[in-house]
């Protein structure tokens, strides 16, 4: 198998599910498609290397580019009115509501709530990933539930009470 | 609550598509190439630079060399002239090549000769050199070397060619001690002149250089301080209790009375003998047409009272002096004209002498490079210091800057080397 078919072959069968990691990183679908075509061009720039586990690598380039990015961003855009007012709840359904209340964490705090309970890592693990302590994890997992808890109060069957 | 919130978060996620890019491969790919050519220009230049600084950084006496500019022809006076250290082996060969300095040793009582060509100190095994020997003088164009040779009983100089070792001796008060105190070259270095103390009077002679058997040693009577002897072996002599006097045959003829000085260096047209002079805030110059001495007072500012030396005549106008204005200081070169005038010159710290050697110090003032009326010109020369050990024959410096691009090469090939087996 040569390189290139190696590659496009990770591509066709973990595709999918790094789009999706990614749109619950960045909150955008557009975001998402370029977040995961950044890591792939990494992953395509460093293939020899890691072509015995690219998804761990790619994975690990997604986590820190979306926090990359955002910091960029936040360089140049205007932040947030009230930005801790509830969600109204406009919308009927539990997931469009988690959808936005999502959007209004932070980057990291969304990173380690993605990674924790989505992709079911473990607080150690977490913290391996992301290059950081395992209490920083702890502390920024509660405070993203805290957050979630705050601006959509109709998610608390979902994040659990308040401790 | 997780279990809930993961489908909830699953089901979000889905609403996320995939559509993969086609150019992701070959971006990367590029990308990849364009970092290895970045990395392999990064890391060229690193072994430039390393190189180069180190160069640089391990140039012996970086500073002086950039400090002066181009060497004159045929070498340079050294900027500094400096007293040898003690564990100086004498060099074999006499044949040094031409010298640019001449002194007695103050710590060792031993002749050196700065070389022209490099600055480079020589302590010289001259044949009959003895420790209580106070005279040596090189000549104004670093040619010959001439000193006292110790004898049984009678004087004798001998005078050494520095480019090729050729010796001659001339023995030139047979008859009894004499203690030669001076040796002086004309301006022109054909002539040497000497004076010594013998039989309760003094003996002043002329020898030429290159030789002929002359036979032109007069007896002075009195105290003779110093002679100057000029181009046509015209002598110029002083005696401790003032006057200064032209070599005649009988009695010398008094020129001047004038007191605190005494005959230093003849200038080329014979026109003026630069003299030397004890503390006072002026240089002297006895002008022998009219046996006027002339003075050229130090610049406010620069020495409030020195000892000066005359060390030569850059030409018919400019004179190379040691100016030396205390005991503990070193001794500076200056360039003046004889008087203060529209057209005269002074300027300072051309050179220096280490305070231990100052006053024992001749030069080939032939060296200093003819005056282009800028202060700014170079008149010495600032040597590197002494060449550091050459590798395989390769210069210092750059085996070093070779051996640092080498590592450097190596680590990377390694590190290539590495990532190609282990993936």
């Amino acid at each position: 198998m040569t390189d290139r078919s190696g590659f496009d072959e990770f591509v066709h069968a973990r595709g999918p599910a790094l789009a999706r990691t990614a749109y619950l990183l960045t909150g955008d679908h557009h975001l998402a498609e370029d977040l995961v075509q950044a890591a792939l061009v990494q992953a395509a720039k460093h293939w020899e290397r890691i072509e015995t586990s690219p998804e761990a690598y790619v994975r690990r380039t997604m986590y820190h580019q979306n926090i990359s990015w955002w910091r960029r961003r936040k360089l140049v855009e205007t932040p947030l009115q009230s930005y801790d007012a509830p969600v109204p709840a406009t919308d009927p359904t539990v997931r469009l509501t988690l959808e936005q209340a999502l959007r209004r964490l932070t980057p990291r705090q969304r990173t380690v709530l993605v990674l924790r309970y989505f992709e079911d890592l473990t607080e150690v693990r977490t913290a391996a990933e992301l290059g950081i302590s395992s209490g920083a994890v702890k502390s920024m997992s509660r405070q993203a539930l805290q957050r979630l808890r705050v601006l959509a109060p109709e998610l608390a069957d979902l994040v659990g009470a308040d401790t | 609550m997780s279990t809930d919130l993961r489908e909830e978060l699953d089901a979000l996620a889905r609403t996320q598509t995939f559509s993969p890019d086609p150019s992701a491969w070959d971006r990367g790919r590029r990308a990849r190439r364009r970092t290895r050519v970045a990395a392999g220009l990064a890391a060229v230049a690193v072994v430039a630079a390393v190189a180069g600084a180190g160069a640089l950084a391990l140039q012996p006496d970086r500073e002086a060399r950039t400090a002066s500019g181009e060497v004159v022809e045929g070498g340079a006076i050294p900027s500094r002239i400096e007293d040898i250290p003690a564990d100086l082996e004498p060099t074999p060969d006499l044949a040094v090549g031409r010298g640019a300095a001449a002194f007695i040793s103050a710590s060792q009582r031993v002749p050196v000769v700065v070389t022209a060509a490099d600055g480079v100190a020589h302590r010289l095994d001259l044949p009959g050199w003895s420790e209580d020997g106070q005279a040596l003088a090189l000549s104004p164009d670093g040619m010959n070397l001439a000193w006292q040779q110790a004898g049984d009983g009678g004087a004798t100089i001998g005078v050494l060619e520095l480019t090729t070792g050729r010796q001659r001796s001339d023995e030139v008060h047979p008859a009894g001690d004499l203690a030669l105190r001076e040796l002086t070259w004309s301006p022109d270095s054909t002539w040497l002149g000497w004076l010594g103390d013998a039989d309760g009077g003094a003996y002043v002679g002329r020898l030429p250089v290159p030789g002929a058997d002359l036979d032109l040693t007069t007896r002075v009577e009195g105290n003779v301080t110093s002679l100057a002897i000029g181009n046509a072996a015209d002598v110029v002599l002083g005696r401790a209790n003032g006057g200064l006097y032209r070599l005649a045959v009988g009695e010398p003829e008094l020129i001047t009375r004038a007191t605190g000085v005494g005959p230093g260096l003849s200038s080329p047209d014979a026109r003026f003998v630069a003299l030397r002079s004890g503390p006072s805030d002026a240089s002297s110059t006895l002008r022998l047409s009219d046996g006027a001495v002339l003075t050229h007072p130090f610049p406010d500012g620069t020495f409030g009272s020195a000892v000066v030396l005359p060390l030569g005549w850059l030409d018919d106008r400019h004179q190379l002096l040691q100016v030396w204005s205390a005991e503990d200081q070193d001794a500076e070169l200056v360039v003046t004209t004889p008087e203060l005038g529209p057209t005269s010159t002074w300027r300072r710290s051309v050179g220096w002498i280490d305070a231990s050697i100052a006053g024992r110090v001749s030069l080939a003032v032939d060296l200093v490079p003819d005056l282009d009326g800028t202060s700014s010109q170079e008149l010495t020369h600032d040597f590197p210091a002494d060449s550091p050990p050459a590798p395989f024959g390769i210069e210092l410096s750059l085996f070093i800057g070779l051996g640092v691009a080498a590592a450097i090469a190596v680590l990377l090939a390694i590190r290539w080397v590495w990532r190609r087996v282990l993936g």
